[in-house]
């Protein structure tokens, strides 16, 4: 079961929410802890398994970092045990890599932050395993820090507002995710199937700027369903992606691109100075997979943040448009490696980007480019945030704003 | 809003987003078979308003610029099926098929292979969609046939002269009447009757808003519903439709849509009409030729519609036993590109 089938979102979860709504305070809790084990066991009973024990082995090392004598000897083995389980379960199945992926950080926020004496031990387990395992985070995010949750498990207070605020960004992601990302991504898969060396310069840039959106729709859209729902069930989390196309610079970008992610590594894994900084965002790009085009992409990502850091920052704020230019240039350049996956593809693919070949007359290219213009620039105005300030500009009616988020819904649910 | 508003607001929508979810839910299981089927995949395809939703995904797509859904081009004013890549194989087999089997009868063999609307049409697909895909299967069948005692009609150029009026449905991959007539009339020389002349035929609206098997692919509302007309010579003669386990006294169903015209999913259906011609014809045939027999039953005395993918006997036998005089083989080239025929069993 994915956010976006119609299995997840006409029987699970109205189920759920008539459920959590009925049931007396002290149940609720318990309510939202099997509904998060139902919906782990419909992505992989195994991995509803390991992610269980998991769970369970972190909780006891959190009790234990906190206990013992040997805390730095236990915070290591509790770190390697959860950097094994990274790196060895793997598959095939992306859903369940990335489930795994995420979990191991949200695992490490509380170990760390037990061991960095930042949060009380927690001693009640079904609040732990509902921390770890709460269904809206499980698949893509955000990746939540223990303390942003651990009071809202304990404490937390749902408001009609809040519920349909939570369902107009439930249903924006849905739109987000099912709409635009589903409707882009045949474009970016169609130019890649092409044999790379004979693409000309105008295909290939087509391909990549639409595999930049395709991932920030679906990665943007999955955690605002995300935190969609975390409202609806009165939670709030940030979903972390905002509007980074106007960013002024590589740093600023990546501050407003996947932000929960990066704040992650910045506050558990980088420590200080520029070497500390590109190792980081060297282990960010691992963290996406193992191979060497995420690598290349993280390297070059931290090379230009440390450059922004002691160069470019006074020259990048006096140039003001251009630093716009600048940051898309370099952000669209260096994702190739991250969307071909592996070196020899991202040369062969950026040379095409740079090179005379093929020019624009291929008709290929006009026809793709031509069905895609529309969907293209409504991306990018969504991805800019214009849609959103005119409204707040002009509009700003909360009746105006459900009437959207109404319309949206069934517009996703059309495309599901 | 005020805040009691706005809790009445919430209330009220969650109500309802409740009592959608309840109802599809009890309609869904009621219309899945949970033992043979994938839940998610059944709950999306019996979701109450299935139909409205996917109006909504096709006609959005066809706004934001998309050229086509599921191998239908959204074509100017109508939807163009994309026929599959040209197979000189497939083509080859199905052509030595029908020489063979007029080499070795006595009957006058006819073959009319029915251009698609992506071939006919081609001024109306999007910009770079056209290629010669369909063209080749029909040089291919001139080379190989010409000089042959197998008679081939010329269905594309008949075709083609009247590319400007509505001879393909807008939303279905078929021939409409009109078009029908003009294959009909092509069909005049080689089957040797005299075909009556369009003023001839009262048209009749069979069906208003119909919306056929390219919708159901690309169902977009920016593309108009198609009529079905019947043309119906006036004091026509009594016709009869027999097949397994039938007779009825039209040759129409009172079906929907496309499958009113004679030429269901059965082996053979005959048709009589007391037209005095004293011929007989066998049509061997795929549903395109479907909305040409009426025409053709006004000229023959009966009309046996054979449908290969059904008929299990020896044909030649068949022919013979029923001492019909011709035979007509009517396929789309796109049938006949890509599925091998067998007359000769």
């Amino acid at each position: 079961m994915t956010f976006s089938s119609i299995t997840f979102i006409l029987f699970f979860l109205p189920a759920l929410l008539l459920i959590y709504y009925i049931v007396p305070k002290q149940a609720k809790n318990y309510v939202l802890f099997i509904a998060s084990l139902i919906f782990c066991i419909t992505i992989s009973p195994v991995y509803t398994l390991i992610l269980i024990g998991s769970a369970l082995f972190n909780f006891l090392s959190g009790i234990a970092i906190d206990k013992t004598r040997h805390k730095k000897t236990a915070i290591t083995f509790n770190v390697l045990i959860n950097l094994a389980m990274l790196v060895f379960l793997r598959t095939d199945n992306p859903i369940s890599t990335l489930c795994v992926a995420i979990y191991t950080l949200r695992a490490l926020s509380y170990t760390i932050d037990v061991y960095r004496r930042t949060t009380a031990t927690q001693y009640s387990f079904i609040s732990f395993i509902l921390y770890m395992m709460f269904f809206p985070l499980i698949i893509a995010g955000p990746v939540v820090r223990y303390n942003d949750i651990s009071r809202q498990i304990a404490r937390r207070r749902s408001t009609g507002t809040r519920f349909l605020d939570g369902f107009s960004k439930f249903s924006a992601g849905l739109c987000k995710k099912a709409v635009i990302a589903d409707s882009l991504y045949p474009l970016h898969s169609t130019i890649m199937a092409y044999d790379l060396t004979g693409i000309s310069a105008a295909h290939a840039w087509l391909g990549i700027i639409c595999y930049g959106l395709w991932l920030y729709f679906v990665l943007g859209g999955l955690c605002d369903i995300a935190s969609g729902l975390g409202m609806m069930l009165g939670f709030e989390f940030e979903s972390g992606f905002k509007y980074p196309l106007t960013a002024r610079s590589i740093t600023s970008f990546y501050s407003r691109f996947n932000t929960s992610l990066i704040r992650w590594f910045m506050t558990y894994v980088h420590t200080k100075g520029g070497l500390s900084l590109i190792l980081t965002w060297v282990l960010i790009g691992l963290w996406h997979g193992f191979n060497g085009g995420f690598v290349v992409w993280g390297l070059a990502t931290g090379i230009f943040i440390i450059l922004e850091r002691y160069l470019l920052k006074k020259p990048l704020r006096r140039i003001g448009i251009f630093a716009n230019i600048y940051t898309l240039f370099v952000v669209t350049v260096t994702l190739v490696p991250f969307a071909t996956g592996n070196l020899y593809d991202a040369l062969t693919f950026i040379r095409a980007m740079f090179s005379s070949y093929g020019g624009f007359g291929e008709t290929d290219f006009i026809y793709n480019l031509s069905s895609y213009t529309v969907l293209i620039i409504i991306a990018l105005l969504i991805a800019m945030g214009i849609p959103k300030s005119v409204y707040n500009r002009f509009i700003n009616n909360d009746a105006v704003k459900y009437i959207f988020a109404i319309s949206g819904f069934i517009l996703a649910i059309s495309y599901i | 809003m005020k805040k009691n508003t706005k809790t009445l607001l919430s209330l009220t929508f969650v109500a309802m987003l409740f009592a959608f979810a309840a109802t599809n839910a009890v309609h869904t299981l009621k219309n899945t078979n949970r033992l043979s089927t994938d839940f998610s995949q059944s709950a999306r395809e019996n979701m109450l308003f299935r139909k409205s939703a996917d109006a909504i995904y096709g006609t959005t797509q066809q706004l934001m610029g998309k050229k086509g859904l599921g191998g239908v081009h959204f074509a100017s004013g109508s939807l163009i099926e994309r026929p599959s890549a040209y197979n000189e194989v497939t083509v080859d087999k199905n052509i030595a098929e029908v020489a063979e089997f007029a080499k070795n009868t006595d009957f006058n063999v006819t073959l009319a292979v029915i251009p698609s609307a992506f071939e006919i049409m081609r001024d109306s697909l999007p910009y770079t969609a056209y290629d010669d895909r369909e063209l080749k299967i029909f040089e291919r069948l001139h080379i190989s046939l010409d000089g042959t005692k197998t008679m081939l009609c010329d269905t594309r150029s008949a075709l083609e002269r009247h590319s400007d009026e509505e001879i393909y449905y807008r939303t279905d991959s078929h021939l409409t009447s009109l078009g029908s007539y003009y294959v009909f009339s092509e069909l005049g020389e080689a089957l040797q009757y005299g075909a009556n002349r369009i003023d001839d035929f009262e048209r009749e609206v069979a069906f208003k808003s119909f919306r056929g098997d390219l919708y159901e692919k690309a169902p977009t509302l920016l593309i108009k519903s198609d009529t079905i007309e019947k043309f119906i010579l006036p004091g026509s003669l009594d016709q009869t439709l027999k097949y397994k386990g039938g007779l009825r006294d039209t040759i129409y169903d009172d079906a929907y849509g496309y499958t009113i015209f004679p030429g269901g999913n059965h082996d053979v259906e005959i048709i009589t009409s007391q037209c005095g011609s004293g011929r007989k014809l066998a049509v061997i045939k795929d549903s395109y030729a479907n909305s040409i027999v009426p025409f053709l039953a006004n000229h023959f005395d009966s009309v046996h519609l054979i449908n290969l993918s059904y008929f299990n006997t020896n044909l030649q036998k068949y022919l013979t036993d029923n001492e019909i005089n011709d035979v007509l083989i009517i396929y789309s080239a796109d049938n006949f590109n890509t599925n091998e025929f067998d007359l000769i069993g």
